[in-house]
């Protein structure tokens, strides 16, 4: 059994003598908790890369770098200036925000225009080479080595029958957290209604006024404020090295793939299924294979059912 | 005008040809030898992507599996590499067919999406089945020639498979078939419409696609001697991407003069450069993508419309 990573059960006492020791519905029940906390972590790398879909219609290969970048700004702010997680977490987003507009201004604009023949074929690549450019900067800017963000609550929360580390606690509060916000962002505000005008019809917003170059690089700088959040908030079990985002961007489209392609709560719902599958397999097939059951789990809706749990059929 | 094509290409092959006679550097050797071996995969990633618009992520896995196929056959069932390699670009045919049937109604970001799992799960199963595969570290197989029999024989294999690739790509295009999968890639619902059978010429693509890519992976694994999981990873298909974009998608000579000089750029950032390679590429294809869609080529054909005072407009594609 491995004990490392967000995935891990509690690793007290080794491996197999304690699944004999506790009861098989407890180990479930347990399995079942860190699955759910961890899927709403995931649930917010899926929601902004459902975001940028649902409204710009494009793939952004590079989120993993956003989630990455923000992990090293959250770090350096609360390093440099000495402050606290929860001031270096909005300032790390805002940091990114501005970086994902300036991204989506400089390299993303031309789809907005008839200039680019195929906007899919060209966000791909030029998302998947940003990628690869980011890691490479952030290994000649900040080493190849691990940094670590402290906990953020040493110690376990006790959930009824189930203790979970206070970190991991703390992370599905604020991703949760966040992921609300952002909802009722979207459902409430003028904002959140061009955006959703976009997602059902991108000429008639058009028509009705909403310029959507300007919408489009506030979703880009947002979606990748969420990923950074997400990167800070996993930081101290992860910990933060260049490459730190490529799992959680294969997380985020196995989540909309399961959930359905740019629907919030499939999303979420997403989130938790992958989360708990991936412990239950772990736990109950074989850890070795445990970044291949998303994987399996995104064929296999792809292939039988591309719309995912939630998503509309087109 | 209409055999032209297959002229430059025997002129190049004759070239190539005498090129060891040349260069008798033994490094230099092998990275033409190299650089074969990703001409195999861009141009073949070039027949899906440039040609058809399916966007894979397979591609190295597909060539990994080529690789590990000929490579168990000799290690487990003593057959000569020779025998192999056929059979190992036939295994990546198999993989990649099963692969293309089952991604049939996928598009652009789903298809890339499945493609980019199963690349995934096949280099996942490579790493953790050690006991058959040799896990992380690779497997040791039998070389296609004695060692003592230097790099230039190899370099004449891939010559010949780099020939081979290039005569099928020329003919495809003139095709019917190459007019088939260009009408997939511009209007797959115009093209069905007009009674192409597109289901059946996606699979076709992919198999042949596979083909090309487990050839390659075994052409490389008998050359280096060891296959591992890395040749399937994401960092390679990024490189045979990028290589594609800065020669020119959807054009024959531009997979290959990409791999070319990104090859031979790279030779030439070794050293303290090295670990920086990437860094770099991933600026130019940046660039390339902004600001000079269609790459060398479309590059290439501007300026010769420029010579001429022609009036045609760019064929970016």
């Amino acid at each position: 059994m491995q004990c490392s990573g967000v995935n891990a059960p509690r690793c007290t006492g080794s491996g197999n003598e304690r699944i004999d020791e506790v009861s098989a519905a407890a180990l479930f029940t347990e399995v079942l908790v860190r699955g759910i906390a961890i899927g709403v972590v995931y649930a917010l790398m899926g929601l902004g890369l459902t975001l940028i879909f649902g409204v710009m219609r494009i793939i952004n290969f590079a989120q993993g770098e956003f989630y990455m970048l923000g992990a090293y700004v959250v770090f350096f702010i609360m390093t440099t200036l000495s402050v606290p997680f929860y001031v270096a977490l909005p300032a790390g987003m805002l940091v990114i925000f501005v970086l994902g507009v300036v991204v989506e201004r400089l390299l993303l604009h031309p789809i907005h225009s008839q200039r680019v023949q195929n906007a899919m074929e060209y966000s791909l690549i030029i998302t998947f080479a940003l990628s690869i450019f980011f890691q490479k900067t952030a290994i000649l800017l900040f080493g190849p080595f691990y940094k670590k963000i402290p906990d953020l609550l040493p110690g376990n929360v006790q959930l009824g029958p189930v203790a979970l580390p206070g970190t991991l606690f703390l992370a599905t509060i604020l991703s949760a957290f966040l992921i609300l916000a952002v909802t009722l962002f979207i459902g409430r505000t003028r904002t959140g209604r061009a955006w959703r005008a976009i997602a059902q019809s991108l000429p008639g917003a058009s028509i009705s006024g909403v310029r959507i170059d300007q919408q489009s690089s506030l979703v880009f700088g947002l979606s990748t404020a969420l990923a950074a959040a997400g990167g800070a908030i996993l930081a101290p079990f992860t910990l933060i090295f260049p490459t730190v985002g490529s799992a959680p961007l294969i997380k985020g489209y196995e989540i909309i793939a399961i959930g359905g392609l740019g629907s919030i709560p499939g999303s979420l719902v997403g989130g938790v299924i992958l989360g708990v599958a991936e412990t239950l397999g772990s736990v109950y097939i074989n850890s070795a294979y445990k970044d291949l059951y998303g994987f399996g789990l995104l064929m296999l809706f792809l292939i039988f059912r591309p719309r995912g749990l939630f998503g509309q059929a087109s | 005008m209409k055999r032209q094509p297959f002229l430059n290409l025997a002129a190049l092959g004759v070239i190539l040809a005498l090129v060891p006679l040349v260069i008798r550097s033994p490094h230099w050797v092998h990275v033409l030898n190299m650089t074969f071996y990703y001409i195999l995969l861009t141009t073949s990633w070039n027949l899906m992507m440039g040609f058809t618009g399916l966007f894979s992520f397979a591609h190295t896995a597909l060539a990994a599996v080529g690789g590990y196929a000929s490579g168990l056959l000799a290690v487990k069932a003593g057959l000569p590499p020779a025998v192999g390699i056929p059979l190992g670009g036939l295994a990546a045919a198999v993989a990649s067919f099963l692969l293309g049937v089952v991604s049939l109604r996928l598009r652009g970001f789903y298809l890339c999406l499945v493609t980019w799992a199963f690349a995934e799960i096949a280099v996942g199963i490579l790493r953790v089945e050690y006991k058959i595969t040799g896990g992380t570290m690779g497997l040791v197989v039998p070389a296609l020639f004695p060692a003592s029999a230097g790099r230039v024989p190899f370099y004449y294999v891939g010559l010949a498979l780099v020939l081979a690739i290039l005569l099928f790509m020329i003919w495809l295009s003139r095709s019917r078939i190459g007019i088939y999968l260009r009408s997939i890639r511009d209007d797959e619902l115009a093209s069905e419409a007009l009674g192409v059978d597109t289901v059946a010429w996606k699979v076709f693509c992919f198999t042949v696609c596979g083909l090309w890519a487990g050839l390659a992976g075994a052409y490389y694994g008998h050359y280096i001697g060891v296959v591992d999981p890395g040749m399937g990873s994401l960092g390679e298909m990024g490189l045979v991407i990028l290589m594609v974009i800065i020669g020119g998608m959807g054009t024959l000579a531009g997979p290959v003069i990409g791999a070319i000089l990104v090859m031979i750029l790279s030779e030439f950032l070794r050293g303290s450069l090295a670990a920086m390679s990437m860094f770099f590429f991933a600026i130019v294809m940046i660039l390339v993508m902004r600001f000079f869609p269609g790459g060398l080529m479309a590059g290439l054909s501007r300026l010769r419309q420029i010579r001429l005072g022609s009036s045609r407009p760019a064929q970016a594609r």
